[in-house]
């Protein structure tokens, strides 16, 4: 049977289950506790319920073979040297934007060029930039791409758009969608400042589908579906 | 489950070494200390973890992505060592050793890095070094890269080759052109892109753009001044507990404010310094001819025919302590580091296959940058287990 994880929390949790119903996959699960279930009337899929941050190294270490994630996050926690590939890259739900923000009252900072400035007089201080991120490998290399060298990652799981005023980071680089949450915490987006556009896709283990006529199968099953559905909305 | 479903095999990169690759590898690691011994270098020891801002500091986002970091039982973010430079500089300042006595230490031991930015496969391997910190001869440039040069000889590599850049020309260069610090460190970032190809001269501009290093009507945008920028400045200082800055002080920000208008990143003078860059970056080979291209180059952009001084003199110095000449080529796009090393930086091959034996370079300001005083300070590095392969 093909391992199909699916966000079990947040936002991208009640997208999925909608996309997938609009794409005829409807997803039983026994009981809102439940870790796995399945699609009505299609057999040989069993329907995992994983962390949407999980799912990806999920796909890596092949405990699952395909999933849906978001595309910042699979590509925050890839590992390039597996052989993990985007099958489907734009599902069409779950749009948002990594971007970096900075304490309004910033009066000089409006692009990232400032920034880079900034940073320099940090670092003739003696200090570094510190940036609240979970996205510390998508923002690194994109700072370093930029000329931005001296800067220290603050690795955060929680509420990041408190950082600034609590002193722990002096920006933020989070995913941001209406801009709402952003504005209410005193806090702006610069121009140059979006890391990465980021959407729903669908993930799979290359290695283990294509060794696997059944898997391949039951993969090109789901994925016709899928693609069948995004056809008929254009 | 079968027997092996509970075998846990060791990391790729992370070698076991037998008992004769130990003893061949030990026998390095001894030759080479004793060699360093012999020529006024004492040897120290540091931990194999430090706090991760001690790398930070050094070499920024760029040496960063290389490092293993972690955080510790109480939250801390530590490193796994990715070379021995900042840890000694540490232990440096750490001791106050005055300016005025030249500091010699060796020393020996594992390093890990991930293999290349951003990749998951992490790497353990064996530097030997030595670290010159407070140095004050005219001429230990040329020394240290002879004693580097002639410590491989000694480890049993045959004809080994000697690559050197110049990261003090690269920044005189900027230095010549009319655009803003972040644009230089932007255009430095981007040298091994444009060298191999990854970025075009066009590319790089347009990301410029997309970042407001400078815009298609040529110039940055005016700035608030006057009245306005002193009522901003007031309302900043009152309401600190509302709006907070952070680590900018009001008076930081606004004076910032009023500079940026004369911060001028034309567009015309950016893609120029690009252009002179991209070229500069592609001169590599026969220290002449490379001088020759180079020379060139600097005459075309109007930057004086002195340009290059201090890099001749280094070369005369090299041959005149006995450095066969045909084993040293000059690499102008050399990128090691960029963002630490202040003067000249080299790298040690083997002769046959170019496969990077070991390196090092100056770095004045890393002292300063980790919290201690000025002191000037150059250091080197082989890798052991990249020589024990060469000499086979």
């Amino acid at each position: 049977m093909i391992r199909f994880g699916i966000p079990s929390d947040g936002a991208l949790h009640k997208d999925t289950i909608e996309f997938l119903s609009d794409c005829g996959l409807n997803i039983v699960r026994p009981n809102p506790r439940s870790y796995t279930g399945e699609i009505v009337d299609v057999t040989g899929v069993i329907v995992h319920f994983q962390r949407a941050g999980d799912i990806t190294l999920l796909v890596e270490n092949q405990s699952l073979d395909l999933g849906i994630a978001g595309y910042d996050r699979y590509m925050e926690t890839r590992d390039p040297q597996i052989d993990t590939d985007v099958l489907i890259g734009e599902l069409g739900f779950g749009q948002c934007t990594l971007s970096f923000a900075v304490p309004e009252d910033w009066l000089d900072v409006s692009n990232l060029a400032d920034l880079s400035e900034v940073a320099i007089q940090f670092r003739e201080r003696g200090l570094e930039l510190k940036i609240a991120t979970k996205f510390p490998r998508l923002v690194s290399r994109f700072l370093v791409a930029r000329g931005v060298n001296y800067f220290s990652i603050v690795p955060t799981s929680g509420t990041l758009e408190a950082a600034p005023a609590m002193g722990y980071a002096d920006l933020i680089v989070d995913i941001i969608s209406s801009g709402n949450t952003i504005k209410q915490n005193k806090l702006k987006t610069i121009k140059g400042g979006d890391v990465i556009a980021s959407q729903a896709c669908l993930i799979a283990n290359r290695s283990t589908i294509e060794t696997n006529p059944k898997l391949q199968t039951e993969c090109d099953m789901l994925t016709n579906a899928i693609n069948s559905y995004l056809k008929s909305r254009v | 489950m079968s027997a092996n479903d509970r075998q846990i095999n060791r990391f790729n990169q992370m070698n076991d070494l037998l008992p004769n690759q130990l003893n061949e590898n030990t026998e390095l690691i001894s030759t080479a200390l004793q060699y360093l011994s012999k020529s006024g270098y004492q040897q120290v020891e540091t931990p194999i973890i430090e706090d991760s801002d001690l790398f930070a500091r050094k070499g920024g986002g760029e040496l960063m992505g290389l490092v293993c970091t972690f955080s510790d039982a109480r939250g801390q973010r530590v490193s796994l060592r990715p070379e021995f430079t900042s840890s000694i500089i540490r232990l440096y300042i750490e001791q106050n050793n005055k300016q005025d006595s030249e500091t010699k230490w060796s020393y020996a031991g594992p390093v890990f890095r991930y293999r290349s930015y951003g990749q998951m496969v992490l790497e353990q391997f064996t530097q030997v070094g030595g670290e010159v910190i407070g140095d004050q001869e005219a001429n230990t440039d040329s020394e240290l890269i002879c004693t580097a040069y002639n410590g491989l000889k000694k480890l049993g590599v045959k004809n080994p080759k000697i690559t050197i850049g110049d990261a003090k020309s690269l920044s005189k260069f900027f230095n010549t052109f009319e655009i803003s610090n972040p644009a230089k460190q932007f255009i430095k970032s981007n040298l091994g892109n444009i060298r191999s190809g990854i970025t075009d001269q066009k590319q790089l501009v347009e990301l410029a753009i997309e970042s407001g290093l400078t815009d298609e009507e040529g110039s940055a945008t005016g700035s608030d001044s006057g009245s306005k920028a002193l009522l901003k400045l007031e309302e900043l200082s009152k309401d600190q507990i509302n709006k907070p800055l952070g680590r900018r002080t009001p008076t930081e920000i606004i004076t910032r404010l009023e500079s940026k208008g004369s911060v001028v990143n034309d567009k015309n003078e950016f893609s120029r310094a690009v252009d002179f860059a991209s070229k500069l970056v592609a001169i590599n080979g026969d220290s002449n001819n490379s001088l020759d291209s180079a020379d060139q180059l600097i005459s075309i952009a109007g930057l004086g025919s002195k340009f290059f001084d201090p890099l001749k003199s280094l070369l005369l110095d090299l041959e005149n302590k006995g450095l066969p000449i045909e084993n040293l080529s000059l690499d102008f796009g050399m990128v090691r580091g960029i963002s630490y090393y202040t003067g000249m930086i080299f790298e040690l091959t083997s002769g046959n296959d170019s496969i990077s034996l070991g390196g090092g370079g100056r770095y004045d300001k890393l002292a300063a940058n980790l919290g201690g005083t000025n002191s000037n300070a150059l250091g080197f590095a082989y890798n052991i287990d990249a020589i024990s392969e060469a000499i086979k």
